[in-house]
């Protein structure tokens, strides 16, 4: 059996050691950690945007990239904090990734977390001998990848429940993805910089929960923090009983949604199937001529006729408008939604005529 | 019934060949595959069996508005400006030796596009050409300068200002 976590206690009269308060930092520091890696998922929590600065080097386009503050979470649950903007360093890249000669290849910057001893302080003087660090920076680093390396992300290790989170020294760290730089090799500069260059995407830390709960009695999904106008939000409106999808407002809010169901399941939406193959009958009517295939229903194709997912039933009538006197029709069938309809045109001979049609496109249950 | 119909036209002289409206996506404009599938079948009007196929790759589709005209001769009906129009039976097709002519046609007011549709043989072994010419400024002719092998064939010519013109050659030996 492992360990229990160790919460640290007190009592009066306790004469307190480093260790005594060192283990009350670190039981909260660990409970943080815990908390961040089970109840969220990693990534970059707040900022940490690549940019670049356009710059002409030896008479090429390079950029000066730079990290913009924010926050991320680690795989074991550490906060790394970038406190202000740090620009990248060309050197350490080409220290890394010597020799590039394509222009166009995309390399990962990776980011981690690293605690840095703060400098020693002395106590007492001499007399009790040499002092001890006060402080613990927590600091970060940032490192560049070979080409497809941030595929290794994924196969990070995931520290024990009971265990802190990374980044002491002499320990490796976790590694979060930051973006992506091009190398210009001819003036030993950055080319250019974007979120999205590599294999992986940039990912985002997330919430672990199979409940969410509105305090207020609305829940509200935005693709955005930071309301903008038209980007679809998805509304969970717990006084008027009913899940409204549409675009939101300046305001956050979704005037005029293009989905909306109600808690007693009626459904209204704008806008078409781009799919109807759900089960149940589509149909199709009109007027159509001899010759012409009958059109198939909106959503259904003609490879899902093909393939027997839909079954089609055609029904044609000879129509009687009175356009031109009314028709002495011939014949009038359809075959395999083909219309066959001809009306007398005298003297033995037939002609193009007309019929009213109704196509049917069932879709059985399952067969979608 | 919607107010707009889709046509199915030979896309180079905008003849119609059929038409169809469709009650469950009005706003919609099928494909020509979608309404004519991989040719659209143009009959003999004496037996009523398909006398050529006009393949797909000749075919457009056109929302046009619906006329009398479109609903009581389909094929006497041209698309232009936008709206089916009827159009005379003037042109007719025949062998000029041993290449196939066009004459008697409406003098087109400037150079046009025309369209031949031959076919040749029985069943299985039917082969299908379509010919491409223009019909200048002013003329009633034309004489597509290929000539055929001898046999029987079957001809709809599509030519501007024209109602298409059918007729069943035979080439001598």
């Amino acid at each position: 059996m492992a360990d229990l976590i160790q919460r640290p206690t007190f009592f009066e009269g306790q004469i307190l050691g480093a260790g005594d308060l060192t283990g009350s930092l670190e039981y909260a520091r660990s409970q943080m950690a815990r908390h961040q890696r089970t109840l969220h998922t990693w990534g970059i929590a707040f900022g940490l945007e690549l940019t670049g600065e356009p710059q002409v080097v030896a008479g090429e386009n390079v950029k000066a990239v730079t990290l913009t503050p924010g926050m991320a979470l680690d795989i074991t649950g550490r906060q790394i904090v970038v406190p202000e903007a740090v620009q990248l360093s060309d050197a350490a890249f080409e220290l890394v990734n010597s020799g590039v000669s394509d222009d166009t290849l995309w390399f990962p910057v990776f980011l981690s977390g690293l605690d840095e001893t703060s400098t020693a302080v002395t106590v007492f003087g001499d007399v009790c001998g040499p002092g001890a660090a006060a402080r613990v920076a927590e600091g970060f680093e940032l490192t560049f990848g070979h080409r497809g390396e941030e595929q290794d992300l994924a196969d990070q290790p995931v520290p024990g429940i009971d265990a802190g989170p990374s980044g002491a020294p002499g320990e490796q760290s976790a590694r979060v993805l930051v973006g992506y730089v091009q190398w210009q090799p001819g003036a030993h500069r950055f080319k250019d910089v974007a979120p999205h260059g590599g294999e992986v995407p940039l990912r985002f830390a997330g919430v672990a929960a199979d409940e969410v709960v509105a305090r207020g009695g609305t829940l509200v999904l935005r693709s955005h923090a930071t309301p903008e106008s038209g980007t679809p939000t998805v509304v969970l409106d717990g006084e008027a009983r009913e899940l409204r999808f549409g675009p939101q407002d300046t305001r956050g809010s979704v005037p005029d949604p293009v989905f909306t169901v109600t808690a007693d399941g009626d459904v209204k939406a704008k806008g078409r199937f781009a799919d109807a193959r759900t089960a149940g009958v589509q149909v199709e009517s009109g007027v159509a001529t001899d010759g012409v295939l009958l059109p198939l229903p909106p959503g259904i194709s003609e490879e899902d006729v093909a393939s027997g997912r839909v079954v089609v039933h055609a029904h044609v009538t000879p129509r009687l408008d009175g356009v031109g006197g009314v028709p002495d029709t011939v014949i009038c069938r359809v075959d395999a939604r083909r219309v066959h309809c001809r009306v007398d045109a005298g003297g033995g001979n037939t002609a193009p005529g007309r019929c009213d049609y109704t196509l049917l496109a069932v879709v059985p249950q399952g067969g979608s | 019934m919607s107010p707009d119909a889709t046509v199915i036209v030979v896309a180079a002289t905008g003849h119609v060949l059929g038409m169809v409206t469709h009650e469950g996506d009005p706003d919609g404009a099928p494909s020509a595959a979608a309404v004519a599938g991989e040719a659209f079948p143009l009959r003999d009007g004496a037996s009523g069996d398909v006398f050529v196929d006009v393949p797909v790759a000749e075919l457009a589709t056109s929302a046009v508005p619906v006329v009398d005209d479109l609903l009581r001769t389909p094929q006497s009906c041209a698309v232009a400006d936008g709206a089916a129009i009827f159009v005379p039976a003037s042109a007719s097709v025949a062998l000029d030796g041993k290449k196939i002519k066009i004459s008697g046609a409406q003098r087109p007011p400037k150079d046009v596009d025309v369209r031949v549709f031959v076919e040749h043989g029985q069943g299985s072994d039917r082969q299908r050409a379509v010919l491409k010419g223009t019909l200048l400024k002013g003329a009633q002719e034309l004489t597509f300068p290929s000539e055929l092998e001898p046999g029987d064939y079957d001809a709809v010519a599509a030519v501007p200002g024209n109602a298409p013109a059918a007729a069943s050659l035979s080439v001598p030996p």
